[in-house]
Order: structure tokens, then C-alpha cells, then sequence
């Protein structure tokens, strides 16, 4: 089988087409503007892995490659970056591109679109633990919440009206290696703790009882993989995290078991906006698709820490 | 300053135009498709009342009109009628119209925004009430849930999630099933039977309109000219603390509430329903209205009787619709 990640050389692209070559999967990966040939794929480029340039936005870009490489699957991944964008960009690239990869999956008579919605999609919601059956609020905080939100509604509605399956697949707050955009704590913690610096504060101390559902790329990675090789689904939308709440605080503890001397520290108690129970429902994709998290915090915490030790690109 | 009401001559429109005239405002209207105004706006047409026959969703469109008339608030009750049998396509045309008219509201500096939405965003639910907050479905099925969910949910986005210069504040009305005065597409079912009434015909309730309607099924109903006196008094108020209100009576009417309400004034009218809830029944399937009460100077003023009552005066008087 043939699987089209789009934004396939981005962060959870690159460890997606990693699983998926390891499944024996063909993949042919779209990047936009940034070329990376990490070290644990870079070999199969050229080889199990095909990479091209494309603009998601414009109309039929996907389509063609889709054509050109008899695909079989197509993994909507590509997104502008967090407020890269004005308001009107922003709606232009996220909804082109979703309507985009909807017309390449129907006409290229792909099997299946699997789409990256987001645990953002439960942000407004006051309590967890999210199950994929939640009904969820019309009003959104943050654009993420918003474009997944209408992604989900609007490739439901096509789904419904053509017949293609569509998987929304609600992506929990993903670290690793390659992760650049260093929005989330454990991915700052790892790098300070590599580094010997204290972490990037500069967004405010976080507290040491917040919680979180993070999950390790490795593992979001054959979460995904599951979806695309999964002969048949039973519904449309799949958490996919460590459904855990990990707190701030186990997380520094995971960065200290491996770097005992790291500068980490964090401000005690718990934040105004703490949320019970925060953390994604993973019972349908642990009994449908047998997803576990091999990754705890600590086990992730040292392979990342070892990433950056053997000095790959970051 | 300059309100710009979009669909002015379609039916909610009309009556909204009605309120904002009669209120002194100063109004612009476009309408696409329609122009023939309803006999309740020729004064108005006659006293100079700028019409635009334009279609809002083109690109550019709402920037040039709300420059050239220093517009600062925009009621926007157009339909939009293009469509495609090509879902993609479909998606396209709506999701496009939806970005240049916001980005047409942005770019002009227009303050406030307000948006036509509807109940049918409630459609997957069991039951209502439905509040403004009522969390919804992200299932698509339904037509014009879907399309009114996704646009709900992205434009909200526009006004509040990016550093934007202009203080543009979009506001949703979600209005519930609306009767009255110049209503044409015959789906709801007191328009059928105040027009069966009026000719002294049968009502329509052929398979495709339903069949014979439930007697107890129940319905969320706000006669025309309240939802159009809501409109312009969300318009009014000073101060609007949400960016949601609902525009509805606030509760149900059974079926044979309606047909009562229409034997009252023409007594040989007599249709029979089938006795019962239909399968379809939804319990408390209507908007709570308690938001608009308490930020805007807003009442109903027509229960259905009396709303039923003014219909068949119209609907006599020799209108055609």
C-alpha cells in the first residue's frame, strides 16, 4: 500500500512515515517550505519514501500526486504553523487544504482520509476525562480548536454525502524529537536538561500540580499507523494520546532520573486553570486498534534526551 | 452611520429592514435574486431606500459596499444560494463566501457583525432546551446544520483568536423556526395552514411536505415581525456581553395548537391530524430565549393566536404569499 502524509516531513510526519516504512508501507511525503532528512529515515528516501514539494492549499496539488502514486491512503497532517498566519491566511490555508485532500481522496478513489484533529477540540470543555462521543462547545479559545473543529464537521458532512471514509484522529500534546516549536513543557524540559540551562520560562513559570495529556511521538507515531493499516474501523474519531494526566511535576522528575544534576524547577500548587481529570479517554483505541503507549514519561524522557546527546538535528 | 442589511427583500430580511426603517435608521439593503419589494416596503423603495443587487459572497463585494457607505454595522440575513451537487465544491462556495465577507468586514472597519444562525445546529441532540452554550455534535449530516456549525465555529474565530486592528465584534442569532408575511417555501406548518385557510383550500400535507402532521408534535415558532423587532434590538442595545443570543419564543406549540389557533379565525377549517407524537418527537426542542430578554430591550409580542390572527389579516387582504 502507498500512503500520502501531507506535512509528512514535519515532527509526528517524519516518525508517522518512519512507522509505516517499518510496516512495510510505500509513503510518499509532502513538505511546504523546511527540507529535513533525520537520521532514522533519511536512508529510505529515494527508496520506500518518496518526498514532495507541495502547497496544500492550492487547488488539485494533492490530487495529482495522489494520482501520479496510485495512493492508497492519505494522512492530512499539514497545517500553517501556530500564528504564523493572519485571521484571513489562516482560514484560507487550513480550509483549502482540507477540501484540498477531501477531492484528492474521492477522485484518486483513495481507501481511506485520515485527518489530525486535536485534543484542542476538547479545550473548552471544563473537566475531562474527553471521550470521542462528547459533545463539545460551538465557541473556540484559540484558532487550533476552531480550524479542528470545522475540519471535523465539514469532512463528516462529505463523508456522509459520498460515501468516503474519513477518520478524525484527536492528536494529544505530542514531544520528541524533531519537535521545534517548543510550546509544550516536556519538549523545553528535555532540551534544558541536554543543555544544562534552565527551561524557556518565558511564557510564565508553569505549576507544579497542573496536568497534562502528553504523549511521546514514538508512540502517536504507531497510534497512527494503526489507523492507516487497520483493515476496518468501527468510528470516525479516535483519541490518540497516553491518556494520563501527567503533572508538571512528573515530568521534571523524569527529566531529573536522567540528568540528576538539571536546573528544573517549577512554582508549586496548581494554576487558575486546572482542570480535572484532563487527560484523553483511550479505551476505543486501546480495544479497537490495540494501542498502548510503550513510552512512559521516563522512558521518554531518555530517549529524547539521548536523541539530543548523539547530536541529530533537533 | 449606516447599518447594511444583506437579503433585505428575502423574508426575514423584509421585515427586518421594516423595523430598522420605521426606527429611523439609516439603511443599506442588498438583494441578489429579489427585487420586488413586499408591498409592506414600497413607501420605503418610493422614499429612496438604497437597494444594491449584489451577491455578498463575491470577493470584495461587502468591502466596497461598506467603504462607499461608511457602513458600521452589518445584519447579514442573505441566503446563500449557490450551491453545487458536488459536495467539494458545495463546501468551497460556502466556506469561500464566508472569508470574504469576513475578511471584506475587516478590511472596511466595520464594528458589528451580526450573524443569522439557526436551531438546526441542535439537530443530533435528544432533547432540548438548547442554550446559547448548549455543547453540539461535530457530525456533519444535516445540510444546513452542517455549514451553520462550521461557520458558527470559524467565525467566532475572525472576530476574537488573532491581534487584529479593527474592533469588529461578530454576533450570532440563532433563530428558531420563523412564520409570517411574505414566507414562501412552504415547509413550516403554519404558513400552510393559514394559506389553506385563507383560500378556504385543504392544507398541503402530501408525503412531500411530511404527510399529515402529529398532533402533538411540537414546534419552535416566533412570528416575523418579533424576530425582526429582536433583531433591532440586539442592534440597539449598548453593550452586548455575549457574542450568542438566541431570537425564539422560548417554547413549544403542539401542531394542534396551530390548527386551533387557525379554526378560531376561519372556523370552517377543520383539518384533521394524526393523533399523537411522531417519531421524530423531541422533548423541549426549542432556544431558550432568556439572553436576549435580559441584554436587550426585546418581549414577543404575538403568542401564536395573535400571530396567527395578523398572517390571515395579510393573507386576506390578497397577498400572494
Amino acid at each position: 500500500m502507498t500512503v500520502l502524509i501531507t506535512g509528512g516531513m514535519g515532527f509526528i510526519g517524519l516518525h508517522t512515515t518512519k512507522a509505516l516504512v517499518e510496516a512495510g508501507e510505500d509513503v510518499v511525503i509532502t513538505y511546504y517550505q523546511t527540507w529535513r532528512e533525520p537520521s532514522f529515515i533519511k536512508d529510505e528516501f529515494g527508496k520506500r519514501v518518496t518526498v514532495e514539494k507541495a502547497d496544500v492549499s492550492q487547488p488539485a496539488v494533492i490530487e495529482e500526486l495522489a494520482k501520479k502514486h496510485n495512493v492508497e491512503h492519505i494522512v492530512h497532517l499539514a497545517v500553517p504553523g501556530v500564528a504564523a498566519l493572519s485571521a484571513y491566511e489562516d482560514y484560507r490555508v487550513n480550509m483549502n487544504g482540507l477540501i484540498g485532500v477531501l477531492e484528492a481522496a474521492t477522485n484518486a478513489k483513495v481507501k481511506r482520509l485520515s485527518l489530525a484533529s486535536s485534543i484542542a477540540t476538547y479545550h473548552s470543555l471544563p473537566s475531562g476525562p474527553y471521550k470521542e462521543t462528547d459533545l463539545l462547545p460551538v465557541q473556540s479559545a484559540n484558532p487550533t480548536e476552531t480550524f479542528k473543529k470545522a475540519w471535523e464537521i465539514l469532512s463528516f458532512h462529505y463523508a456522509d454525502r459520498t460515501g468516503l471514509e474519513v477518520i478524525a484522529m484527536r492528536i494529544g500534546g505530542i514531544w520528541g524529537p524533531l519537535y521545534h516549536s517548543m510550546m509544550n513543557l516536556p519538549s523545553r524540559l528535555a532540551h534544558a536538561a541536554y543543555n544544562g540551562t534552565e527551561p524557556d520560562y518565558s511564557r510564565g513559570i508553569p505549576f507544579a500540580e497542573d496536568t497534562g495529556d502528553v504523549c511521546y511521538v514514538k508512540d502517536c507515531a504507531e497510534g497512527i499507523k494503526l489507523i492507516v493499516t487497520k483493515e476496518k474501523l468501527e468510528h470516525r474519531i479516535y483519541n490518540i494520546s497516553s491518556g494520563i494526566a501527567v503533572t508538571n511535576q512528573q515530568l521534571v522528575d523524569a527529566a531529573l532520573s536522567v540528568e540528576p544534576n538539571a536546573k528544573l524547577s517549577l512554582q508549586p500548587g496548581k494554576s487558575p486553570a486546572y482542570k480535572e481529570n484532563n487527560f484523553l479517554d483511550m479505551s476505543r483505541a486501546e480495544s479497537e486498534l490495540g494501542f498502548v503507549n510503550k513510552f512512559g514519561p521516563k522512558e521518554a524522557m531518555a530517549d529524547y534526551i539521548e536523541w539530543l546527546k548523539e547530536g541529530n538535528e533537533q | 452611520m449606516t447599518t447594511l442589511i444583506t437579503g433585505g427583500f428575502g423574508f426575514i430580511g423584509a421585515h427586518v429592514v421594516k423595523k430598522f426603517t420605521d426606527a429611523g435608521e439609516s439603511v443599506v439593503v442588498t438583494s441578489y435574486e429579489n427585487l420586488e419589494p413586499p408591498s409592506f416596503l414600497r413607501q420605503e423603495v418610493k422614499n429612496g431606500l438604497l437597494i444594491k443587487q449584489i451577491d455578498i459572497g463575491e470577493p470584495g463585494a461587502i468591502e466596497r459596499l461598506s467603504k462607499e457607505h461608511n457602513v458600521n454595522t452589518i445584519i447579514n440575513l442573505a441566503i446563500h444560494r449557490k450551491s453545487s451537487s458536488d459536495p467539494a465544491e458545495d463546501i468551497r462556495i460556502n466556506m469561500d463566501k464566508l472569508s470574504h465577507f469576513f475578511e471584506g468586514a475587516l478590511k472596511s472597519g466595520v464594528e458589528k457583525l451580526f450573524w443569522a444562525s439557526n436551531g438546526a445546529i441542535f439537530a443530533e441532540l435528544p432533547e432540548g432546551p438548547f442554550y446559547e452554550d448548549t455543547a453540539v455534535s461535530l457530525s456533519g449530516a444535516i445540510q444546513p446544520g452542517a455549514f451553520k456549525k462550521a461557520w458558527e465555529v470559524l467565525a467566532h474565530n475572525f472576530a476574537q483568536n488573532y491581534q487584529i486592528q479593527s474592533s469588529l465584534k461578530i454576533v450570532s442569532m440563532r433563530i428558531s423556526g420563523v412564520f409570517g408575511p411574505t414566507y414562501r417555501s412552504m415547509l413550516n406548518l403554519p404558513s400552510r395552514l393559514c394559506h389553506a385557510a385563507s383560500k378556504n383550500l385543504p392544507p398541503d400535507f402530501s408525503a412531500q411536505r411530511g404527510g399529515v402532521p402529529y398532533s402533538d408534535d411540537t414546534f419552535d415558532l416566533t412570528y416575523a415581525k418579533d424576530v425582526a423587532a429582536a433583531v433591532l434590538a440586539l442592534y440597539e442595545a449598548d453593550d452586548l456581553p455575549h457574542l450568542v443570543y438566541n431570537i425564539s419564543r422560548g417554547t413549544t406549540v403542539r401542531a394542534q395548537e396551530l390548527v386551533d389557533a387557525v379554526t378560531k379565525v376561519k372556523s370552517n377549517f377543520t383539518p384533521q391530524l394524526q393523533q399523537g407524537a411522531g417519531p421524530r418527537f423531541r422533548a423541549n426542542a426549542y432556544l431558550d430565549n432568556s439572553r436576549v430578554l435580559k441584554d436587550s430591550k426585546w418581549e414577543p409580542k404575538f403568542h401564536i393566536e395573535s400571530a396567527i390572527e395578523d398572517y390571515l389579516d395579510w393573507l386576506d387582504s390578497g397577498e400572494q404569499y
